[in-house]
């Protein structure tokens, strides 16, 4: 775990906190890439809050300060938004694997949706930074053109940088704000894929990052041109995850622990009811499903009899051991034993 | 007690892998799936035939200082040990004369198919000119690096160790004709490994017995496959590095036995360029455990016969 203060606290947009935090000792300094996310928690009440993950903001580049940014939608948010500059909070990772292998991934295409910008902005920073040579392209999807997280960041990013390309998407109210060229009214659509891509799905890398709905309606996009799916890489904001409500423990009171303690003690007995009736009907079960299986496998024999090229064999027959009067053996049909050959 | 087998193509030749556990077909599935994903994954990353793999990308920057992952980085570390061992008879380096010799394509097409990329007007390097950094690593430019050498080895090693840790009462892994071997049969049977005859390839020439269950790994090389005639000439695959040029040996195959297969691999490599005579100097503890040579010109030679039932 990892020691670092409260270095600042700044709303980004009405409802977006742009929180920055500072290793309180040299030690507290850690490597990450672009795109991971980190534990944190803090006391509250003088006691350990819950530990919440949030993307990381800030590039790697940048030691001395650790950025996580977050929409303030519930308790756990909201106390942080409360926190004094200088107080402590304990952070865990870094963790996960959204990040661009720039071996692997030469054309990127980041899609996001409302505060799930944040992988993208350590990945746009740093490549911007280490003066990358890396086409990539942002696609980022938000409700309403006053509340775009790192708005006036982006446009100055792209400014800087002929391989870094963004496009805004406002799926509710106007655009009348926004700079003309890079802003389409509208949810990320199939022909907008289409068109960035020049239906060449497969030269390029999609990140995604949003809330559920948002991942799935994109990844379906991608799906149906046959995209590959080692080229999607998708991260979701969950309830656990990039916010939730605040709950310091203990917090239950007796009512309702009681309450809790006498559902487990159906849930456990009725268990167990089912795992006795499970035993005494097993035996039955064993019989009919070894037939069943037999039948399985003549089909299998069967058609791999009619493909002898095929190269898989995944042919296995349960059969009775003879040496046994109980086990049974599985055994893999046309079993082939090891032979070295020159490699 | 059940024993299931699971066959697919992966790096250009067939993987076959066996199973036998006390527990149900689910989990020897699961662990099928794992030991799949991760040949594929190594095959993504390390094949030389495939555009889009580390390796490729790092041949294409020779000459530069290139950011490498953590895995490619120990593969390099792997292969620059071994080669300083081996007094540069082992050679990852030796791409260009492979593909000079020949040895163009991947060898599921026969090693004819479309070349990924020419190497042919690079050198042969040193060893020594594999500089590695803590994340990074260079070559010289007008070089490049193959891992076909060790590769199956190296891969067979890493599955050997994701097994060890599961609930298995044993296992036998197969790439290409290189094996390792643990635990045993069912019915408590040692693995017995069948070893081809160099001469008819349809006939077994000997046995060897896992007989106290430890990890064996066991590699055959030779000159009998991957060959092809070139401009008239024959050509196989085992690159002399001090020539450049297909190995001038006695041997037909030689099959080796160690406690790694990565071992087992680069020495069976190893003393097909050196030579028969040259056999016995690799013998020794650490190194490889026993070899079995069948030559061009006389009868096998067995070695170290506590091994064969």
């Amino acid at each position: 775990m990892y020691i670092f203060k409260v270095k600042s606290l700044k709303h980004i947009t009405p409802d977006t906190l742009l929180l920055t935090l500072q290793p309180k000792r040299q030690k507290d300094r850690f490597q990450f890439f672009p795109g991971q996310y980190v534990a944190i928690g803090f006391k509250y009440h003088g006691r350990p809050s819950p530990m919440r993950c949030f993307s990381i903001v800030s590039s790697p580049n940048n030691k001395a300060e650790l950025q996580l940014a977050m929409r303030i939608t519930g308790e756990f948010t909201s106390s942080i938004a409360e926190l004094e500059e200088g107080e402590t909070v304990f952070v865990h990772g870094p963790f996960g694997n959204f990040v661009i292998d720039d071996q692997l991934d030469r054309n990127i295409v980041l899609i996001a949706g409302g505060i799930g910008i944040t992988p993208f902005m350590s990945m746009i920073r740093y490549a911007a930074e280490a003066r990358l040579q890396l086409p990539i392209t942002l696609l980022y999807s938000n409700k309403y053109q006053t509340n775009i997280p790192f708005y006036k960041e982006l446009l100055e990013l792209e400014h800087q940088s002929s391989h870094f390309k963004t496009v805004f998407f406002i799926t509710n109210g106007g655009i009348d704000k926004l700079k003309d060229n890079l802003s389409t009214l509208g949810q990320i659509s199939d022909d907008k894929l289409e068109q960035l891509t020049n239906q060449r799905y497969n030269n390029f890398t999609f990140f995604i990052c949003g809330p559920r709905g948002f991942t799935k309606n994109i990844k379906t996009m991608l799906a149906k041109h046959d995209t590959d799916p080692t080229r999607i890489i998708t991260e979701e904001f969950t309830p656990t995850s990039q916010t939730n409500n605040l709950s310091i423990t203990p917090k239950y009171s007796i009512s309702r622990m009681t309450y809790y303690l006498t559902g487990a003690s159906l849930v456990l007995a009725i268990g167990f009811i089912m795992i006795v009736d499970l035993a005494r009907a097993v035996p039955k079960l064993i019989s009919v499903e070894s037939r069943q299986q037999s039948t399985i496998n003549q089909t299998i024999n069967s058609t791999s009899a009619q493909n002898q090229n095929s190269t898989t064999i995944q042919n296995s027959l349960t059969s009775n051991n003879s040496n046994s009067n109980s086990s049974s053996t599985t055994q893999t049909k046309n079993y082939q034993p090891p032979i070295t050959s020159v490699s | 007690m059940g024993r299931q087998q699971q066959q697919f193509q992966a790096l250009g030749s067939t993987a076959l892998i066996t199973l036998v556990t006390k527990t149900d077909t689910a989990y020897r599935q699961r662990l099928f799936n794992q030991i799949t994903r991760h040949i594929i994954k190594f095959e993504q990353q390390f094949s030389r035939f495939l555009a889009d793999s580390e390796l490729t990308q790092f041949n294409k920057r020779a000459g530069l200082k290139v950011p490498i992952s953590q895995s490619f980085l120990r593969m390099l570390e792997v292969n620059k040990a071994l080669s300083e061992a081996t007094d540069g008879l082992y050679n990852p380096f030796i791409l260009p004369a492979l593909q000079q010799a020949g040895y163009i394509g991947s060898w599921t097409n026969q090693g004819t198919n479309k070349i990924v990329n020419d190497y042919r007007n690079r050198q042969i390097s040193l060893i020594d000119n594999l500089i590695i950094g803590d994340s990074w690593a260079k070559i010289p430019k007008n070089s490049a690096l193959d891992f076909g050498g060790i590769g199956k080895g190296y891969l067979l090693d890493e599955l050997s160790h994701i097994l060890s840790i599961k609930k298995l009462s044993g296992y036998w892994l197969s790439l290409g004709g290189d094996i390792i071997c643990a635990g045993y049969d069912l019915d408590n049977e040692a693995w017995k490994v069948a070893i081809q005859d160099a001469k008819d390839t349809s006939q077994i020439i000997d046995y060897i017995s896992n007989q106290n269950g430890n990890v064996l790994a066991i590699a055959t090389s030779g000159i009998t496959k991957r060959k092809g005639i070139k401009n008239g000439q024959g050509w196989h695959h085992i690159i002399d590095p001090r020539t450049g040029e297909p190995a001038t040996t006695n041997i037909l195959t030689v099959t080796v036995t160690a406690d790694r297969a990565v071992i087992a691999d680069v020495y069976a490599k190893c003393i097909v360029i050196a030579g028969a005579k040259q056999a016995d100097t690799y013998k020794c503890p650490g190194v490889i455990q026993s070899y079995f040579l069948q030559l061009n010109d006389k009868e096998h030679t067995l070695i170290n016969p506590s091994l064969i039932p």
